[in-house]
């Protein structure tokens, strides 16, 4: 009985201690298409706060909350279909595929059909100009996890649907990471001392969808037919 | 002296595309191997062309056919049917007056048959051993996801890209695409129709410079045979990708004297100029 | 290395025409045998696609302000040409030359725009412009739409 249960307390260990290496996922894993867990309207912090906006930018945000109460959606570019870029493509209630290339990962974004291609050569890119989706570096850890870095994200974009603003000097670093083989977790983390008292951090989960393709999505039709934009 | 009168209508977006070509000739005639003059972008390290035959990954630019100076070109001597040659006649017809026939890529859709053969952009390719995806992004974009299979999905719902699927034929690829919803274009001209069928074989020269692209084309609504259109792709060392968001300013100048003939183009967002010290604004009626 | 021959098919082939030897005449949406210059205030940059372009209000004749709006290329060409997001901002006095919009309306194609920085840069229409040559925009008269003709 003894011997069992140690036996079983021991294997039981040994799980644990796997999980939490991170060696049990290749690179490849990350491949596939995903789908926010949870709809996420709202950008919070990691405990669940409003970010820490500077005043005229907490202005900003609170005009945008009041137009789009009123039915006046012309802050967010989305309405007619323009780039909604980045972070908000990430958590759209729109998948997005993954797929791990030798010189880059392709992040596919089934809205409009975007893409965003993560430089990883390790070479420190510079914005040429300021875009929707910025400029992307990334770099894989021992851990298994990936760490990217974007900036050069131009400032008329809104970081969610609720319009949260942010200016041409937002630096975003995000770290994925695979929680099990169907289970993505994206930590983001925003700087951007034009909008932004200090720096914040938000955790975004993902549900891997088995077996699904990307739609060719074309926004100017779905706006025609009277659906919404995003 | 240039005679500026022998230049076709052209309405703004048609505009963009003759700065483009205007600029892709200039650096063509300019070019020195290993890539092309026009490149706007900052260059990015990491893209050396491999030699395995079967690894299209990388970076790639569409020269010209020969004889012509625009790899988006697709004209010339076609057999095309007289519904296709009608409707080439009415646009020109059109722009010979100071307008232009509205087409889906002016109207910033995705491309169809056009972009798959000779993209005026730089095309990223990223490859694995279940698909291979030939990205556009400097012009309107394209993610044309190219699966590993022997046969089309039965579900297939029908885009302005098609769907495809490819298979080795000793290192030559062999891309098959169908499911086409009507509304892609083939040149600045003529829409391609659901019958549709492309066929390209594509083989990468044994220095990795080159992909050789053949593309047979049939399409009954179109053409009254098949068609087989040929492109050159050169490697490109690497360039930061750019964004071209073709809807971002759907600008009042943009359309005026621009036909709709079909209504699904006719745009429901406009953005007018202000008054004054008004800025412009974008306006949207309800469709 | 353009030269008439190679325009004229280019332009041409563009929308799909086999070159022939007797060019199609049509009219266009801008003059580019012309070129107008206006001076007034940078009142917008739209820096977009498929095209940018820069509103300036310019003082007509009559005392009244005219809003002129003057078509670049998308940024991805701009910035080819030198342009930069942040090259001008509201409020800089601004020369423009351009090639006017056909209809008389005040629209144009831009040349060449004159920064208060002492800076000029360049539109597409500089590859195009068939009209007479010129080496400073006080060459450029003014278009009738301000009325000082």
């Amino acid at each position: 009985m003894r011997f069992r249960l140690s036996l079983l307390q021991g294997l039981a260990l040994t799980c644990v201690v796997s999980a939490t290496q991170g060696e049990e996922f290749p690179r490849e894993a990350f491949n596939g298409v995903w789908l926010i867990a949870e709809e996420t309207p709202a950008l919070r912090t990691l405990d669940g706060e409003i970010p820490p906006l500077l005043p005229e930018a907490k202005a900003l945000y609170e005009e945008h909350q009041r137009r789009r109460a009123s039915g006046d959606t012309y802050f967010d570019r989305a309405t007619w279909c323009a780039g909604v870029g980045l972070p908000r493509l990430l958590i759209a209630n729109h998948p997005f595929e993954i797929m791990v290339d030798k010189r880059q990962i392709g992040f596919f974004f089934e809205w409009n059909r975007w893409v965003r291609l993560v430089d990883m050569s390790g070479t420190k890119l510079e914005p040429y100009y300021p875009t929707s989706l910025g400029t992307a570096s990334g770099a894989w850890q021992d851990d298994g996890s990936l760490v990217i870095e974007t900036s050069g994200l131009m400032r008329e974009t809104i970081m969610d649907h609720a319009g949260l603003p942010h200016s041409d000097e937002l630096v975003m670093t995000e770290t994925l990471r695979l929680i099990d083989a169907d289970t993505l977790e994206i930590q983001m983390r925003f700087d951007d001392p034009l909008t932004f008292s200090a720096p914040w951090e938000t955790k975004v989960i993902y549900k891997r969808q088995h077996g699904a393709r990307l739609e060719e999505d074309v926004c100017l039709d779905r706006i025609k037919q009277g659906l919404p934009p995003i | 002296m240039t005679d500026s009168r022998t230049m076709m209508g052209l309405r703004p977006w048609g505009r963009a595309v003759l700065a483009t070509a205007l600029l892709f000739a200039a650096a063509e005639v300019g070019a020195q191997g290993g890539g092309f003059g026009m490149s706007a972008a900052p260059p990015i390290p990491g893209y050396e062309p491999s030699t395995d035959p079967r690894d299209f990954s990388g970076l790639w630019r569409s020269r010209p056919a020969p004889g012509s100076f625009l790899p988006f070109i697709i004209a010339g001597e076609l057999p095309f049917t007289e519904a296709a040659k009608s409707r080439a006649e009415y646009a020109r017809r059109m722009a010979a007056q100071g307008t232009q026939l509205a087409t889906p890529h002016v109207m910033c859709r995705p491309t169809g048959v056009n972009q798959a053969i000779g993209p005026i952009a730089p095309v990223y390719v990223l490859q694995n051993s279940e698909k291979i995806v030939f990205i556009v992004m400097d012009e309107i974009r394209d993610i044309r996801q190219v699966y590993f299979a022997d046969e089309h999905p039965a579900d297939l719902e029908p885009s302005y890209g098609g769907h495809s699927i490819a298979r080795w034929d000793g290192n030559t690829l062999v891309v098959d695409t169908i499911g086409y919803n009507g509304r892609g274009v083939l040149n600045n001209e003529v829409v391609h129709s659901t019958a549709m069928h492309m066929t390209q074989r594509i083989t990468k020269s044994a220095d990795g410079l080159t992909l050789q692209i053949e593309t047979t084309l049939e399409d009954p609504a179109i053409f009254t045979e098949p068609v087989t259109v040929k492109r050159e792709w050169s490697w490109v060392n690497g360039q930061q990708p750019l964004e071209f968001d073709c809807e971002e300013n759907p600008r009042e100048d943009n359309f005026s004297g621009m036909i709709f003939a079909e209504e699904y183009l006719r745009p429901i967002c406009i953005q007018y100029e202000g008054e004054g010290e008004e800025l412009s604004r974008v306006v949207c009626e309800k469709p | 290395m353009k030269t008439k021959g190679l325009l004229t098919a280019l332009l041409l082939t563009l929308t799909g025409f086999v070159p022939k030897a007797d060019a199609h005449h049509s009219i266009v949406e801008f003059d580019y045998t012309l070129a107008y210059a206006v001076t007034g205030k940078v009142k917008e940059l739209q820096w977009t696609n498929p095209h940018s372009w820069v509103q300036v209000l310019v003082p007509a004749e009559n005392g009244e302000t005219i809003e002129f709006g003057f078509e670049l290329g998308a940024p991805v060409f701009n910035i080819r040409l030198g342009w930069r997001k942040d090259s001008i901002v509201p409020g800089d006095e601004v020369t423009v030359v351009y090639c006017p919009s056909r209809n008389g309306s005040p629209r144009g194609t831009l040349m060449y725009i004159y920064l208060p920085s002492g800076e000029v840069l360049p539109g597409i229409a500089p590859r195009i412009y068939s009209g007479p040559p010129f080496e400073d925009p006080a060459e450029v008269p003014p278009p009738p739409l301000l009325g000082r003709n």
